[in-house]
C-alpha cells in the first residue's frame, strides 16, 4: 500500500489523538486509523514524539511498592508471549504497538472492567470463560462473542454487515499490539476451535477485531483495511 | 559545572537505554533498573492524569508491563528512553480515562498552572534540549491555545471538559487547538 499523503482532516485528528483530547466516535474513529493506515499511525507517533519532552515538567512522586511486586508477579509467567516472529510483524506492521488496549477503550459500548487488584494474579481458572462484544466504530453492528479456554471453542454471533464481495476476517491482537489472523468467518453466526498455537493469545485484555478481506488468500498476515467491529476480551 | 552535569545526563540516559535494551532480552533484573530510574515520574504523569492514586498504581503497574512486553522495541536512534517511556505511561492514562467515562470527570489539579518543577541537572528526566525547543514553540503561540494544548495534554482532559471548564464553545476550543497544533508543528521544523 502506497503511503498517501494525509489529508488535512486527518493530520488534524492525528494530532487530537496523540494530545489525548477525543473521545467517543471520534476517539474510535482514530484509533481504527491507526491501526488501519501506517501514514497516519507514523504521523501519531511522531506528535507523541513532538509532544513528549512536556511531559518531562510533571512533578514525580513515588509509587508504593505495590506496584513493583504486582509488576513482578505478572511478567514472571508473560515470557510466552515473546516471541521474535511477533517482534518481525510489530515492525512490519507499524504504528500497532501501542494500540491494543487502547483501540477498545475507546470504542463506548466494549465490555471493559476496571483492571483486577494487582495483588490478584489473573491465571483464569480452567473453567472460566472468555466474552467479548465486538461493536462498531459508528455504534451499529454490534457481536456477541464466547470463548472456551477448555476447548478452544469460539463462538460467534451473527452480524448484519455491509453487503461487500469481501468476507469477515477475525483477529486477535494480545497486548503487545500484533494482530493474528483467526481466519475468515461466517457472518450469519459461526463456530470455530482456535489453533493451540493461537490459543495463548486469547487472554483477558487482548483484543477482538474483524476486518473484510479477500476470502481467497485468507488467512492474512495483517489486516489490509480499517476494522468494521472491535473488542475487548475479557474472561469472566 | 555545566560540563559535569551534561555528562551525569547524558550518563543517566545511556544507562537507562542500557537497561532497557537488557530488558528487552527477557532480564528482569534490567527491568528493576528501569523502574528505580523511571517509576517515580511516571507515576507523576499516571497520577496528574487519572487525579487518584489507587487508579494511578493500578496504571504504572500495567505501564510496566507493558514496558517489559515492548522494551525489544525501543530502537535509541528514533526517541530518548525517557521520552518513550512517558508517552506509555501518558497513553495508558489515557486510555484509562477514556475506558470508564464514569470515571472521566476532570482530575483535581488538571487545569493547574504546570508545575514549573525544574529538574535537576543530573536527573535521568532531562531532555533540555528538546523541551527549550518545544517550550520556546509553544510560547510564540497566542497564550490561550498554548494553555490549551498544556493543559489538555498533561490534565488528561477532552475537548469538551476544557469547553466546559473555560465557559468556551466547543468550536472555539477546537479551534484554538488545531491551529495552535498546526502551528507547532511548524515552529517545531517537521511539517
Amino acid at each position: 500500500m502506497p503511503d498517501l499523503p494525509l489529508s488535512p482532516e486527518h493530520g488534524s485528528l492525528a494530532a487530537e489523538l496523540a494530545l489525548g483530547v477525543l473521545e467517543g466516535a471520534d476517539r474510535a474513529e482514530a484509533l481504527c486509523l491507526k491501526l488501519s493506515n501506517p501514514t497516519f499511525a507514523a504521523e501519531v507517533e511522531a506528535w507523541r514524539r513532538r509532544l513528549s519532552p512536556l511531559l518531562g515538567t510533571v512533578a514525580a512522586m513515588p509509587p508504593s511498592a505495590r506496584v513493583w511486586n504486582a509488576v513482578e508477579a505478572r511478567i514472571g509467567d508473560g515470557k510466552a508471549v515473546r516471541s521474535s516472529a511477533g517482534l518481525r510483524s510489530l515492525r512490519l506492521w507499524r504504528g500497532g504497538a501501542l494500540v491494543s488496549g487502547a483501540i477498545a477503550a475507546g470504542l463506548a459500548l466494549v465490555l471493559v472492567t476496571r483492571q483486577p487488584a494487582p495483588s490478584v494474579v489473573a491465571v483464569p481458572p480452567a473453567t472460566s470463560v472468555a466474552v467479548s462484544q465486538l461493536s462498531g466504530a459508528d455504534g451499529g453492528a454490534i457481536m456477541a462473542v464466547a470463548y472456551d479456554p477448555q476447548k478452544g471453542l469460539l463462538r460467534l454471533g451473527a452480524v448484519s454487515l455491509q453487503g461487500s464481495a469481501k468476507r469477515p476476517e477475525l483477529w486477535i491482537i494480545p497486548e503487545d499490539g500484533v494482530p493474528r489472523s483467526l481466519g475468515i468467518v461466517r457472518a450469519d453466526g459461526d463456530e470455530l476451535t482456535v489453533d493451540e498455537g493461537m490459543r495463548r493469545f486469547m487472554s483477558d485484555g487482548a483484543t477482538l477485531a474483524i476486518t473484510m478481506e479477500d476470502a481467497a488468500s485468507a488467512p492474512h498476515k495483517a489486516p489490509s483495511a480499517t476494522p468494521v467491529l472491535v473488542g475487548k476480551f475479557s474472561i469472566i | 559545572m555545566g560540563n559535569v552535569a551534561e555528562k551525569n545526563a547524558v550518563d543517566a540516559r545511556t544507562t537507562l537505554a542500557a537497561a532497557l535494551g537488557q530488558a528487552g532480552a527477557g532480564d528482569v533484573s534490567a527491568l528493576r533498573r528501569v523502574y528505580d530510574l523511571t517509576s517515580a515520574k511516571l507515576f507523576g504523569i499516571c497520577f496528574r492524569i487519572s487525579g487518584d492514586r489507587e487508579a494511578a498504581e493500578d496504571i504504572l503497574q500495567d505501564v510496566y508491563v507493558k514496558i517489559w512486553r515492548r522494551a525489544a522495541t525501543f530502537d535509541a536512534s528514533r526517541a530518548s528512553p525517557v521520552s518513550w517511556l512517558a508517552t506509555i505511561a501518558h497513553n495508558a492514562a489515557i486510555d484509562w480515562r477514556r475506558a470508564q467515562p464514569r470515571y472521566d470527570a476532570a482530575p483535581q489539579g488538571a487545569f493547574d498552572a504546570v508545575a514549573d518543577d525544574a529538574p535537576r541537572a543530573d536527573d535521568v528526566m532531562v531532555e533540555d534540549e528538546q523541551r527549550l525547543r518545544l517550550l520556546a514553540c509553544l510560547n510564540g503561540l497566542e497564550q490561550q491555545h498554548a494553555e490549551a494544548i498544556r493543559s489538555t495534554f498533561l490534565g488528561g482532559l477532552t475537548y469538551q471538559q476544557l469547553a466546559d471548564h473555560l465557559q468556551t464553545p466547543l468550536g472555539t476550543i477546537k479551534s484554538w487547538i488545531r491551529r495552535g497544533m498546526l502551528k507547532l508543528k511548524v515552529c517545531l521544523g517537521d511539517a
